[in-house]
């Protein structure tokens, strides 16, 4: 009787304890996601291009946990800036987030006035005030007023071909690579598991510039 | 003997805690798979929806300190033993005294719980993480079989 009550709770603990064991291996499963299109003139960059580590990041302003990561990737940047170039994507969720293409092109529409990463923590900083707007344009509008940007300018980079095509071409290649989600980070050209804290950046940052 | 327990149209006691092993089973791998992947940052492979991430990132992931993945892996797997003793005690006077009355307590705080985490995802966070959807379809079907087992206590005993 006690023999077989031991085997009933020897086999179950074990059973549960390996199938535990096979579900967290699956979740620590590495992506072998290689970067498709390397980084280019027309990315908007931040530190040293020519420098041996390239950080890029593909991003949508209206995910939240994108916001949650920019304070933390501009401290990185800020430190390493001498050694490293840093480049954001845009990989705006358009089906989960409804504004998250007017925020990309307002970024964009930034970039042509020298004011991209202004723009870019703008967008974070405030993503509340517009992610559940029907229409957000003004909002941005106003945020172009904040930087001192020229506002014509910026209606007009806001629906030009260019801007558009330039997110465009950031979601294409976003999609070839079959990304899962955002943010996603690409570190000389691989695809990482998102750092949890500022340190585990900053390890891998120290550890790529080695 | 409890005439419901024979009931050719309703699942016995038994049945129930089969179910509820079997289901806190595989919530159990569920929530293991989002609490590994929330300690390395692996990254969520997200199937059906997008938004895994945003929803496993989010400042709601933590709960009292710890990831909201681990306490559901901790409630889960209360359920799942208390199941596995069920059916190690067979008819015990025990199991019926004390753990299906334990059960239904757990199983109501995970479905509370399981509520506050739709509506976080839902309304505040926006985006819809399939695991943890997957994750409120287990618990709510624990939900109803603690709800079944503390009705037939509660009348078992009070015609006592």
């Amino acid at each position: 009787m006690l023999n077989s009550r031991v085997k009933f709770w020897t086999f179950s603990l074990l059973f549960i304890a390996f199938s535990a064991y096979i579900s967290g291996s699956l979740a620590v499963t590495k992506s072998e996601t290689l970067l498709s299109s390397a980084l280019s003139p027309s990315d908007n960059i931040q530190g040293d291009p020519q420098a041996k580590v390239i950080l890029i990041e593909y991003s949508d302003f209206q995910c939240p946990a994108c916001a949650n990561y920019a304070p933390m990737v501009r401290d990185i940047v800020e430190e390493f800036k001498a050694h490293m170039a840093f480049s954001y994507r845009n990989y705006p969720l358009e089906s989960i987030h409804k504004n998250s293409l007017p925020s990309a092109y307002a970024a964009q529409a930034s970039a042509e006035q020298g004011k991209f990463w202004e723009m870019h923590d703008m967008l974070f900083e405030n993503q509340n005030q517009w992610d559940s707007l029907d229409d957000p344009k003004e909002t941005f509008v106003s945020y172009a007023k904040t930087l001192s940007l020229d506002i014509e300018k910026f209606k007009q980079d806001f629906e030009s071909s260019k801007t558009r095509n330039k997110v465009k071409n950031d979601l294409n290649s976003a999609k070839d690579m079959k990304l899962q989600s955002t943010p996603s980070f690409f570190l000389n050209g691989q695809l990482i598991n998102n750092p949890r804290s500022y340190e585990q950046f900053r390890t891998l940052i120290r550890e790529a510039i080695k | 003997m409890n005439n419901l327990e024979h009931s050719s149209e309703k699942p016995s006691n038994n049945q129930l805690i089969y179910a509820s092993t079997v289901i806190s089973y595989i919530g159990f791998l569920d929530a293991i798979y989002l609490t590994v992947e929330h300690y390395t940052g692996a990254g969520l492979k997200c199937i059906i929806f997008t938004g895994c991430d945003q929803v496993a990132n989010s400042s709601y992931s933590i709960m009292f300190g710890l990831p909201v993945a681990l306490w559901g892996a901790l409630f889960y797997l209360s359920i799942l033993l208390l199941s596995l003793l069920c059916i190690d005690l067979k008819d015990h006077p025990i199991k019926e005294k004390h753990i299906f009355r334990i059960i239904p307590i757990f199983t109501l705080l995970g479905f509370m719980f399981t509520l506050r985490f739709i509506y976080l995802q839902v309304y505040v966070i926006k985006a819809i993480c399939v695991y943890c959807m997957f994750s409120a379809i287990t618990s709510t079907l624990l939900f109803m079989i603690g709800a079944v087992l503390f009705r037939r206590m509660f009348y078992k005993f009070r015609n006592r």
